[in-house]
């Protein structure tokens, strides 16, 4: 419910501006302050960045290379050893599929030690080198070593991208070994423990560990020397057990000149962890779970700290107080059943393991809903717009929570004027018939909390939205709802809304996935109602994209979909266009996307495509479909797996065609089969076996087509299958 | 001795594995002495496979050059599953020897598994396929494939490519 008339509210107004003027400062985190250590120390931890390396572009032209023209190489200045050599994709040369990656890049090592400074053997023998970066890259890490003792922060690195074939190309080596080694001095001394305290000046502490290194450090011409020093670790000499992350401190120092190389704290791996519990979508569904508490002030002691996006926090004590607004917060919580001008606090104990979950019981169960709930829906959201796309990201959002406005109990609502969210207390409402209803408090119902806050997006989204100076709500009233409700539904990746709003009533307030259709001369007045079709039409958007790609990837598109298409939309009546038109890549309007189809379909059966309408040989294509021979048993003969996105099942007919019945000739079933980890393995991907034997001899092309759980054919893909020359005839 | 005791069970297998033929998977007798010597490191059981009438099977794939001291190798074949053997280095691949699977019989499909520890690293498997006792049965490359298949590209064989129609 978007609130349009708010004269009632002016002394709310008034309170919200004392609370931001009275706090603007007091909630910003301090800086922990280094009291431990010698002058040298206290130094160097004051250092945080490495220093910047001389890096010089030379073209890799001059090298006289194969392939020179894809190639671009820098050097490092201050060894003149190639630095970064990048290739361009596909031109590099092609790496067989399955080829050891590991031993690959040891024959480049070998082949280019002159130009990269350093021998093949000098680099550590690590089964771990290799690494999956991501779906379409690997990278083989080297650490370098010089006569047996690693050179500290000196690597190689090769950067393949795989092909869609399955086959390799190296596109980077990154040269960071530092070149040619020679050391100052190769026979210093040890240091002993006590040597190394007292040059730290640490007087309770003790080394709990040590490793040798070569460490390289730039000269002020610019080039590089090497020096034997020892890493150690610092802790206290005496910790009680039951003290809380105690600060300890790692220090690199110079076997001959005694220097401090670098140091810094170690906070890094003792954080504390917090994360608080809420409803994913109502306490009437007892759906809770635990995720991080981002932004809050806590008071921990004297020191006020306030936890990151992933609700952590360099915390000492165990106890603390929370309060539900920090510098950074997206949200500020207001419990009207405490105070009406300052922000909700409680109590909370912090696990001693740096791992704590605050409970719903740690506080009013709405309040901490609420905070919870607008951090799960800003933080969907930021992942498709930027804080400039929607200023709501950064400036956060006051929420009203436990309004005690008897004319709006059982009702949560976005002010667009004082730009905050009112979530009203447990109470009862009474109908027009005279009979009346008790509800729980709406803090506790995540759906409204999304809803409402889609209201506030919603208002910052647009041609004529309220940051280009236009009033609040310039897109349609019945738009408006149903954008609350497809955020809410998006966020939930469900269709219902607001079970919970009575008392011991699971019955959803409305649902999303629905039949509601557009017809000019019956509109239904009631805004909720009308946004039903909007709503509608975009959850069997999303259902036809979950059931092509997957409920992540389709999840993810349709997400990415509805909030592009809120930036250059106005009215439900014209979403199908701008949603076509994102689908197009923002080309001329009429051109078709990769989803056409799809999105036709789903605004079709709600009567909100316009004239545009498809046929069941409308069909987009499914590119995630993949298949393997798993069998080839001769004369064509094949058995097939396949694998999609998010098809329930696939189907398989010969030849390029549009229609596949299972009556015709050389039809194919594929069902889902799960994945076992040996034969088949994929985070993404369902995997599919097929019923019956293709016959690729007789019909060299085949057409395949994912359906979702209702037998409609969502995605599609033509493959040829090509008898290799050397084969012929078999 | 513990040679010749793992030895003594191998060659009571041989006579035991053709009697004990049933239909699907079954770990030969000689994949019996790791459970009986539960506790011993894993490579006992992995003993080359001697036999003047074992099968050779060779795998004619560069990516398994310089593997033979990494991977091990299973062979399935008329639902009987040999114990995993040590591979042999070959000029361009490697081989090893079976002499627990039905010989003379029927073709059928040949399934080779090679395992780097206990993970399935690639796979192989070639239909129509007789095994006689010396013979030796050639692998090729195309038909060797890694696996887990993570679904991200198509995979034609040695006969037939996979393209998407334009």
């Amino acid at each position: 419910m978007k609130k349009q008339n708010c004269s009632q509210l002016l002394c709310f107004a008034l309170f919200v501006l004392f609370v931001f003027s009275s706090c603007k400062n007091s909630d910003e985190p301090q800086e922990p302050s280094i009291m431990h250590g010698s002058a040298a120390l206290q130094t160097k931890l004051a250092v945080a960045a490495a220093p910047l390396r001389p890096i010089g572009l030379i073209a890799g032209s001059s090298f006289n290379l194969d392939n020179s023209s894809g190639m671009t190489i820098t050097v490092d200045m201050g060894s003149n050893a190639w630095y970064r050599i990048t290739f361009e994709t596909q031109q590099a040369e092609k790496i067989p599929k399955g080829e050891d990656l590991l031993a690959y890049s040891r024959g480049i090592l070998a082949k280019y030690s002159e130009e990269l400074m350093f021998l093949p053997d000098e680099i550590a023998e690590d089964a771990s080198a290799l690494h999956e970066a991501d779906t379409n890259l690997r990278m083989v890490t080297f650490q370098r070593r010089f006569l047996g003792v690693p050179v500290h922060g000196a690597f190689v690195q090769f950067f393949y991208n795989i092909q869609d074939d399955g086959s390799y190309r190296l596109i980077q080596i990154l040269n960071n070994s530092y070149g040619p080694v020679k050391l100052g001095s190769d026979n210093a001394p040890e240091l002993t423990n006590a040597e190394a305290l007292a040059i730290a000046g640490l007087d309770n502490y003790k080394v709990s560990q040590r490793k040798e290194f070569i460490q390289p450090s730039t000269t002020t011409e610019g080039h590089y020397d090497f020096s034997l020093a020892t890493e150690f670790e610092f802790v206290p000499a005496d910790v009680a057990v039951t003290t809380y992350n105690p600060l300890s401190y790692t220090v690199m120092i110079d076997r001959a000149t005694h220097a401090i190389h670098r140091a810094f704290p170690n906070r890094l791996d003792i954080k504390q962890s917090v994360s608080a519990e809420s409803y994913i979508k109502s306490y009437i569904l007892a759906d809770q779970s635990y995720s991080p508490l981002p932004y809050v002030s806590l008071l921990d002691g004297a020191n006020k700290l306030e936890t990151d996006a992933l609700g952590q926090a360099d915390v000492n004590g165990t106890q603390v107080t929370v309060t539900l607004k920090g510098s950074k917060s997206a949200a500020g919580i207001l419990d009207l059943a405490v105070s009406n001008n300052a922000f909700a606090t409680f109590a909370a104990t912090l696990s001693a393991d740096g791992k704590s979950n605050l409970t719903l019981k740690n506080t009013d169960p709405s309040v901490l809903n609420t905070y919870m709930a607008i951090e799960r829906v800003r933080t969907l959201v930021a992942k498709y717009l930027s804080e400039t796309e929607l200023p709501l990201l950064k400036t956060g959002i006051l929420a009203v929570v436990n309004g005690n406005d008897p004319a709006n109990f059982c009702n949560a609502y976005y002010d667009p004027n004082l730009k905050n969210l009112y979530l009203s207390k447990a109470g009862a409402i009474t109908f027009k018939d005279g009979t009346s209803q008790k509800c729980e408090s709406t803090g506790l119902i995540s759906d409204a909390i999304y809803h409402e806050w889609g209201h506030a997006m919603d208002d910052q989204l647009g041609p004529t939205n309220i940051i280009k100076g236009n009033g609040p709500g310039g897109k349609d009233r019945a738009y408006g709802e149903g954008i609350g409700d497809t955020l809410s539904a998006l966020t939930t990746r469900t269709s219902t809304i607001g079970e919970g709003l009575f008392v011991g009533d699971k019955r959803p307030l409305r649902n999303a996935q629905n039949t509601a259709r557009y017809n000019a001369g019956s509109i239904n007045t009631d805004e909720h109602v009308q946004g039903l079709i909007f709503s509608g039409s975009f959850w069997d958007l999303y259902t036809n994209f979950t059931a092509l790609y997957g409920v992540e990837k389709g999840a993810d598109l349709a997400t990415n979909y509805f909030l592009k298409h809120l930036q250059i939309n106005e009215s439900y009546l014209t979403a199908y266009d701008a949603l076509v038109l994102v689908d197009s890549g923002n080309g001329a309007l009429g051109t078709k996307g990769p989803n056409y189809c799809n999105i036709t379909r789903a605004f079709q059966a709600h009567n909100l495509s316009g004239t545009a309408t498809v046929a069941d040989d409308c069909i987009d294509a499914d590119t995630s479909l993949k298949v393997r021979v798993d069998l080839d048993s001769g004369d064509g003969k094949l058995s097939l797996l396949a694998s999609a996105g998010g098809a329930t099942k696939i189907i398989a007919c010969p030849g390029a065609v549009k229609v596949c019945a299972a009556s015709g000739m050389g039809y194919i079933e594929m069902t889902v089969t799960n994945p076992d980890g040996k034969l088949t393995a994929s985070k993404v991907n369902r995997f599919y076996t097929a019923q019956g034997t293709f016959d690729v001899k007789a019909n060299p092309v085949y057409s395949f087509f994912s359906l979702d759980a209702k037998g409609v054919k969502v995605g599609m893909k033509t493959l040829n299958f090509k008898a290799k020359a050397s084969t012929l005839g078999n | 001795m513990r040679l010749i005791f793992i030895t003594t069970l191998i060659v009571a297998g041989l006579s035991a594995g053709c009697e004990k033929y049933q239909s699907g998977f079954k770990l030969s007798r000689s994949g019996d002495v790791s459970a009986a010597t539960a506790g011993q490191p894993s490579h006992v059981a992995n003993v080359p496979v001697t036999s003047a009438s074992a099968v050779e099977i060779q795998l004619l794939s560069s990516k398994l050059v310089g593997s033979e001291s990494k991977y091990k190798s299973v062979a399935k074949f008329g639902g009987v599953a040999s114990a995993k053997s040590i591979l042999s280095a070959l000029s361009s691949g490697v081989s090893f020897k079976v002499d627990t699977l039905p010989t003379g019989a029927k073709p059928d499909v040949l399934t080779i598994e090679i395992y780097d520890g206990d993970q399935l690293k690639f796979i192989a498997k070639q239909a129509n396929t007789k095994l006689s006792k010396a013979g030796s049965v050639v692998i090729n490359d195309c038909a060797i494939l890694q696996v887990p298949w993570d679904g991200a590209a198509s995979d034609g064989s040695c006969h037939w490519t996979i393209e998407e129609a334009k």
